[in-house]
Formats: structure tokens, sequence, C-alpha cells
């Protein structure tokens, strides 16, 4: 398959075309396994193969797939011939910032590959995790988990051969109970990965998973007798499962540079970031450093190699609250230095991603992470708030098409006041405009408070593409937020 | 089509061989696209595929699996036919019945929406750059288009025909970034069933480009408005408010129902009716759902009161002891009972004598709350102010953050006149969503920041 796939690329540049890769995935493989007030919910499995080739053909793409590899020639064909459309209607030719040539393998690091246990072993383990989650007030509780093996061979028209061995696994808890005011309250929990830890059922297995059903069952049965949060504007600390869904949502969109140069807009939207920008704005207080970071071993947003075949890499995007930096592609980053007359970007930051061998890669957020700061532990952080407000666990969010403002709801949060927590509050949410809401970081948690969240659903790009990536985040407090309105 | 459903019989033969009951259902896709980003084709994509689902039954025991052709799916009958013994029991499985669903032929087919020559497609951003660009140099035009078929077949060991529907459809936006005010954007939207459905009339975009550029911005206070909703932005509210209205929802603790709000009770205003019409709806008819259900014209909403809770999937049934009576929401030919307010732009816009704020797309809806039937979303694509009949503003984007029941209750009009919006964005297994809602509709007391 290897020959023909490079023969086939061969063929491609003798038509005519400046660059041709092939993503061939030899192995696809889902396991998923759902658990439901301790019975069986679902079970399915699914194996496929399939491949995708893009074209660049006088600076227009094509692109095409299939999930039956005698079709090869044939989709390659098409690819060609929709690059030679698209190329009708181009006002700057597309070009590829230079890469690194790579003829390397990739296997995510595992201890236990959940596709070599025994079927039984899993469903008996997640229903001991159930049974821990049971409680006669609940209306439903759910343990579920997904495993997803890929092996893709890479091959480009540059020379690269890239093997990846990709593993992901996911798990995720929920549990709901009718609150006083008979409305269902709902907490939820998806495993955090260690990102300097193992990809495997051995995450499952840990303590970070199964060991969460006591507080996650304790919580919800304070929810339901508790009192709503109240509409207020003061101090605001972000729990790490919670700052994840920030930092993604408002960091993490906001810098995908796909976006700031508008090739976004018919669906996710734009960026309130623009080229002047870099070197220059202000992104967050001084307390604020974030980095695209796809070296962590154990995430689903580190892939060794991203789909232009360019390296991992940790790249700063926000220094001391100076926007320095952006998650970039090849093509982008050719586009952006052209469009703005002079060099931004130096290199590609390897963050172009595909949601698997049907899809185009168009620029993905790898691992987005905020870097630990020197203002104490949980405790300290609590003990520093006069009045404010401590939330955890998205319940629901909606963001500005530019990344501008967002409204985020959580499903538990507890007052602080005078340094105390108080007690568990429901319903809160809060608002703010993106910017000045950086801008009002006031102290970031030691790494003592980091945890690396994990997102296998980020919805982008037309067709739409789900992509699985991490947050390592901190503890963080932001001074003067708009809480429940 | 033979093909199809000759391997859907011969599979679950198979499943019978193995003295087991079962279902095989089968989708099959051929999805093309084109996207322009800054004026320029940035992707032109094609893909083909095809999936086959198989769940087996033994007693209280049941396995699933999907494989990617009719080989992959008969080795996948006999790998899950032994794997199921290692299943656990579920107590309320219940037997599978035999599917409900009839055959019938679609005459909406077009082929050559399977195989479109993209150059078709890119044509449609080229005839839209030359119209704006004329305007000023600076705008840029962005928007997919996407064109296909899609068919879906299911039979289940029980049920002795197998169920097959096989339907074309195109999807598409285009939008202008109007660079010189502020990138501010407008967008037009297509959807279609044949080629002969596509309409490239610009005038309403013009418009929308016309009082971007010519009337002062202004930044709203929080607070609350009259809102002239457009056909999208209120056919995306009732695609939202049907999901929590659903019995799966309801199930699951994420619906507004419960003890004190049910069905039959007057919960939303008399002006208010939404209806699954496939009798009568213009497109994509489907004669059955993919679950192999019957599709048939029923009233979800009458008069603002909930006629019945709709339940699809067999596992929730089982598992709550309700019985299948729908097709899945994504599959209904859904209408949005039209009333007796003005159809044109124009007209609407000249009926507003009093501040009144129009919104002509809601991005990024979600439900803050479901059991309160609280949603959030901003306006996007145009927002403006009208005031004695004119359009007087163009707004900065505005958050609409309200619950269903003050916004259902609060309907002073909706427009004669009903339209097909594009609801679907669909590409890859494509499965087009049929949704007429009125031309405008008219809430009043909408709370905005
Ligand atoms: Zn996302």
């Amino acid at each position: 398959m290897k020959n023909k796939a490079q023969q086939m690329i061969d063929r491609i540049m003798n038509s005519g075309a400046t660059y041709a890769d092939i993503r061939l995935h030899l192995v696809d493989q889902t396991e998923h396994i759902s658990i439901m007030k301790d019975t069986l919910d679902n079970y399915s499995c699914q194996n496929k193969v399939g491949f995708g080739i893009r074209v660049l053909y006088n600076g227009a793409w094509g692109f095409a797939s299939s999930e039956k590899l005698d079709l090869l020639d044939q989709m390659a064909n098409k690819a060609l011939s929709n690059a030679k459309a698209s190329s009708t209607f181009i006002k700057n030719k597309i070009t590829l910032a230079p890469k690194n040539i790579h003829k390397a393998t990739y296997i995510t690091p595992r201890k236990i590959n959940p596709f070599e246990i025994n079927l039984d072993e899993k469903i008996n383990e997640l229903v001991k995790i159930s049974k821990s989650l049971s409680h006669p007030s609940f209306e439903i509780w759910n343990v579920s988990s997904a495993f997803y093996n890929r092996k893709i061979l890479f091959l480009d028209s540059e020379g690269s051969e890239i093997e990846k061995n990709l593993l992901e696994v996911n798990g995720s808890l929920f549990l709901n109970a009718k609150d006083k005011d008979s409305q269902i309250q709902r907490r939820h929990y998806t495993l955090p990965h260690d990102p300097k830890g193992t990809t495997g059922f051995e995450s499952i297995l840990s303590n970070e998973f199964s060991g969460q059903a006591e507080t996650l069952k304790s919580q919800l049965l304070q929810l339901v007798v508790a009192d709503e949060a109240k509409a207020e504007v003061c101090d605001l600390l972000i729990l790490p499962e919670m700052m994840a869904l920030q930092t993604h949502e408002t960091i993490g969109h906001a810098l995908e540079l796909d976006r700031i140069l508008g090739y976004e807009l018919s669906y996710a939207g734009g960026s309130h970031v623009t080229l002047n920008d870099f070197g220059k704005k202000q992104f967050g207080s001084k307390k604020l450093t974030a980095r695209a970071d796809a070296t962590n071993a154990n995430s689903p947003g580190s892939t060794g190699f991203d789909d232009d075949g360019v390296e991992a890499q940790n790249t700063t995007l926000i220094d001391q609250g100076i926007l320095v930096g952006a998650i970039t592609s090849r093509q982008m980053v050719a586009e952006a230095n052209q469009l703005h007359g002079k060099e931004i970007f130096k290199k590609s930051g390897g963050c172009s991603r595909s949601e698997s061998y049907n899809r185009m890669p168009i620029d993905r957020m790898t691992n987005i992470n905020i870097d630990a700061g020197n203002d104490g532990n949980l405790e300290d952080l609590i003990s520093s708030i006069e009045d404010g407000i401590m939330v955890d666990s998205a319940k629901s969010w909606s963001i500005g098409s530019n990344r501008e403002n967002f409204h985020f709801a959580t499903e538990v949060a507890w007052k602080i006041k005078n340094g105390k927590k108080g007690p568990l509050l429901k319903n809160a949410t809060y608002r703010a405009d993106s910017m000045p809401f950086w801008n009002s970081l006031i102290k970031v948690g030691n790494a003592s408070t980091c945890k690396q969240h994990v997102f296998f659903t980020c919805g982008k790009g037309q067709p739409n593409q789900a992509m699985r990536l991490g947050h390592h985040v901190p503890v963080c407090v932001f001074n003067n937020v708009q809480i429940g309105k | 089509m033979e093909t199809i459903q000759k391997n859907l019989t011969e599979l679950s033969d198979q499943i019978k061989k193995h003295h087991l009951d079962g279902e095989v259902s089968y989708k099959s896709d051929h999805s093309n696209m084109i996207r322009a980003g800054r004026s320029q084709i940035s992707l032109n994509v094609t893909e083909t595929r095809e999936l086959y689902s198989i769940e087996l039954y033994k007693n209280k025991k049941m396995i699933t699996g999907s494989a990617i052709n009719k080989n992959e799916a008969s080795a996948m009958i006999d790998d899950l036919s032994k794997k199921i013994d290692h299943m656990p029991e579920i107590s309320f499985l219940t037997p599978i019945e035999p599917l409900n669903g009839t055959n019938k032929k679609n005459d909406h087919f077009d082929p050559s929406l399977e195989n479109i020559n993209s150059q078709i497609m890119v044509d449609i951003y080229k005839k839209a750059d030359e119209l704006f660009i004329k305007k000023d140099k600076h705008n840029h035009i962005s928007g997919s288009f996407s064109s296909g078929s899609y068919s879906y077949g299911i039979i289940n060991t029980k049920t002795k025909e197998p169920l097959y529907h096989k339907g074309s459809d195109f999807n598409g936006e285009i939008v202008v970034q109007i660079n010189s005010h502020d990138k501010k954007e407008i967008q037009k939207l297509m959807v279609g069933e044949t080629m002969n459905d596509l309409d490239l009339n610009f005038q309403e975009l013009e418009n929308l480009y016309e009082y971007t550029t010519t009337t002062p911005y202004k930044k709203l206070s929080e607070g609350k408005y009259d809102v002239i909703l457009s056909a999208e932005a209120m056919g995306e509210l009732c695609a939202y408010f049907l999901w929590i209205s659903s019995g799966e929802s309801k199930e699951y603790g994420q619906s507004y129902l419960n003890d004190q709000r049910k069905v039959g009770d007057q919960l939303f205003g008399k002006n208010f009716t939404i209806a699954d019409a496939p009798s009568t709806h213009p497109l994509f008819k489907r004669p059955f759902g993919q679950n192999g259900f019957r599709h048939t014209d029923r009233h979800l909403l009458k008069n603002g009161v909930l006629v019945d809770l709709t339940y699809a999937d067999k596992m929730t049934c089982d598992r709550f002891n309700k019985k299948m009576n729908s097709c899945s929401q994504g599959e209904y030919n859904l209408m949005v009972e039209g009333g007796t307010g003005p159809n044109d732009q124009s007209a609407m816009i000249k009926s507003c004598k009093t501040p009144t704020i129009f919104i002509n797309f809601l991005h990024y809806l979600n439900f803050t709350n479901t059991t309160k039937a609280e949603i959030t979303g901003t306006s996007r694509f145009g927002t403006f102010l009208i005031e004695n009949g004119k359009v007087t503003h163009n707004l900065e984007k505005v958050r609409l953050l309200d619950n269903f029941f003050n916004l259902f209750n609060n309907i002073e009009w909706l427009s004669s006149k009903v339209v097909n919006i594009s609801a679907t964005n669909s590409y890859g297994f494509r499965s087009p969503f049929g949704i007429s809602v009125p031309q405008y509709v008219k809430i009043n007391n909408v709370s905005l920041s």
C-alpha cells in the first residue's frame, strides 16, 4: 500500500501539482462502553480503514477521501480536479512555509492497551464504578469510556514518511437528581490526563477516575438542597475543570491563525485579535503566560507530528500578558507573514490537524496550557479572597463569534466571604468581555493547583470536525466579574 | 438500490442463522463541499462513505457494532454473535418488534447534486465576489456550499422487506465581511433538494449591506426590547426548544417538563404552533426514520399546548418503560405555523413604529439551564434598530439571554408567509433537516445585553 501511495503522489506531482500528501489510516478502531444505573447502556465497536489525499495545484487546495482502498487513483484524480476548480477563484496563491522533513514514528505512550483486554473485564470495572456512584435519591448515574486506536501512514511530495500509532482513552461520569425546586441538578466529571503519565486502561483504573465518586455524590446531595447563586459583581475563583473551558474558548479559539485571518467567518467565527497585535497587545495581566504545548506525553492533543508532517512543539502564545504567538499551520504562517509585509511567525507551530482521514487539516489547538503561578495553593487562594465566588464544571457555554465575550453556567459554586468557603450554591453563571476579563486576572495558583483536562468534541470548520485536545491549567482568580446575569 | 436491499436481507438472514434477533441499518453518503474565505476558495473536498450498523439481541443481552462495507459487516456479525454471551444482562430489555415504516419512492432525488462539478459551486462565490467588490474593494466573501446525496436503510429479523430511502440536498451560505465598516458581517443562506431550488437572488443581502453601510452605529444598553427575528433565527430557537421538549430529554432530566409543567398544559402563547408535516412540507420528505419508524403528520405544539412526548430511541424506551412513537427530531419536516404579520422586508420595517431590534441570525445558542428553559446566544450577520418604520442604526452584536416561556408567550405576530431555511451544515453522512418558519416573527420584551 505504501508503494502504491508513493506512486500516486509521484503521478499527481507529474500532472502539475506543487504539493501532495496522503494520510492512510491502516487501523482505525473505536470502542465505546456506557453503563447507566449499574446496567449496560451501550457497547459498540467500529473498525475502519480509509485515506485522504490533499493536492495543491496552481496555489489552490483540492481534497478527496474514501474508505475503499482500491479507489486510491480515482480519489487522487478527484482531489486534483477539485484543486483545479478552486484555482479559478484564488487571489493570493496558497504557499506552504518550509518545514523539516521527517522519516519517523510516533507512538502514544501506554501501559495497558484497552483493545488487548477482555470485554468482560472492562465492563465489570465500569459497573463497579457505577455502583459506587449510586444513591437512592439520584435519578440517573452513568459511567462511560471510549477507546480510540489509529495506525496512520503520512507521505508527502517533499519526502516525509511518518508512521503514527495514536491511542486515546476517554472516561466520564455523570449523575443527576431532583432538587428542592423540582429542577434537575447534575454533576459530571471527565478523566483528567496527567501530562507526564501514560494513555491506557490504567487511567480508567486510577484513583483520578474511579476515586471521584464520593466527592461527586456528596456535591450532588448538597446541590439538591442548595440555594441559587445570587447576581452580583465580585471576585471569581475558577477551578481547573472550568478553567480548562475558559482557556479553550477565550484563549485557544481566539488565537487560531485561520480564524484571525478570516477563514472561519462563515461558521465558527473570527477573532478580536489582528496581525498587528503580535508582540504588542496586552492579552491578560502580567500573571498570564499561556502556551500551545504538543509535547505533553499524555494528551489527545499530543500526536508527535501534525497533519502537515511538522514536529510537535511548545510555542509561547502569551508571555506575561503580552500576545506573542498563535496556533499555526504551514499555510497560515506563510499567508500571515506575506499579508503583514514582514515576518511575524518564524515557522509553523505544528497545529495543522484533522479529525480523521476524511477531513482536510485546519488550524487546531494541541494542548493550550497556562503556566502555574506563585500565588500559593488552593487554600491560600481562597483565604486571599474577601468577597468572591468559586466555580467549577461547565453546564453551558456561549461565546461571541469573535471570541470577544462569553457567557458560562457552572454546575457548582461556593460563596467565599472573608477568606472562608461557604455552602454549595446552584445555577451559577458568569459573563464578561474577554479582554477586560483576562486583564483582571489577579492570582494564579501554584503547580499543586494544576490539572490537565481533555476535550474530545471541539467543533470547528466546514465540513465540521470534532477535535481532541487538552488544557493543563492552574486555579485562577479574577477581579470584579459579573455573576448570575 | 437493489444491492443494498439484498445486502441488508442477507445480513439479517445471517443473524437468524446464529439463532439471534437483530437489526442491520445502513447509511451511505456522497458529499462535495467548497469553502471560501478572504474572497478565495480555501477548500474543495469530496467524500464517499457507507456504514452498516449492527445490533444483536439474545434474550436480555445486546451488543452493537458497525462496519464500512458488507463483507466487514458480515464478519462483524459472526464476531459479535460470539461476544454477546459475555455481555451482562439488561433486566428491562424488550424484544425487537417488526419495523412499521414503509418504502416510498422519492420523486425529488436529483443525481446532479451527487456528482456536482465543483466549478458550479466555485462560480457561486465568484459571482458574489464580483457583486460586492464593486461596492467596496475591501469587502471579503466567505462561505461554504455543500452538495450531495445520502441514503439509509434498515431491516430487522422480525421484518421481511428492508426499508430504503435515498435523497439529495444542497446547503450553503454566503457571508460578506464589510471591512470598511468595522468588519461587520452579513449572510445569505441557501438550501434545497434539487438544483432547481438554488436561488441566487442577492437582493436581501444587498439590503442588509445598505443598512450596515448607510446607518450610524449604536451600542445597545442592557434591557428588554421588542425584537423581530428572521426565519433563520426563529428556526434555530425552535430546534433548540423541541430538543428540550422531547420524551428522551424529559427522562434524562434535560427538559423544562416536570410534574407542574406537563403535556396538555397551556405553556405558550395561543398563536404558536409547530407540526411535523411530511405530507405537505416542500423539502426532504422521509417516509420513515433511520430507526425504521413510520413518518406521518403530527402536531408537536398546538396553539401553545405541547401535544405529546416523542420517543425515538429503543434503549431509552426500554429503560423508562415507554413506547417508541417517532423518528428522531433531526428527521422531522418541521413547520412553524404562520400568522397574519407582514412578509416582505420593507413591509416588516414599515410596521415597526416603536423601537424594535431586528436580529438576522443567532450564533452559538446554548441552554444555560434546561429545567428553566433558559437559553443564550448572540446575534450575528446583521443586527439593526428600527424606529418609526425605518432602519435607523446598525448595532453591535447583542446577547439574548431569556427563557422559552417569556419568548413564546410574547409573540406579537408571525409572517403569514412560511419559508424554508437551512438548518443543517451537512457533509459526511448528510442528513438534511427540512424546516419551514414564518419569514419574520415579532417577540416583545426580550432580554438583551
Ligand atoms: Zn472548541
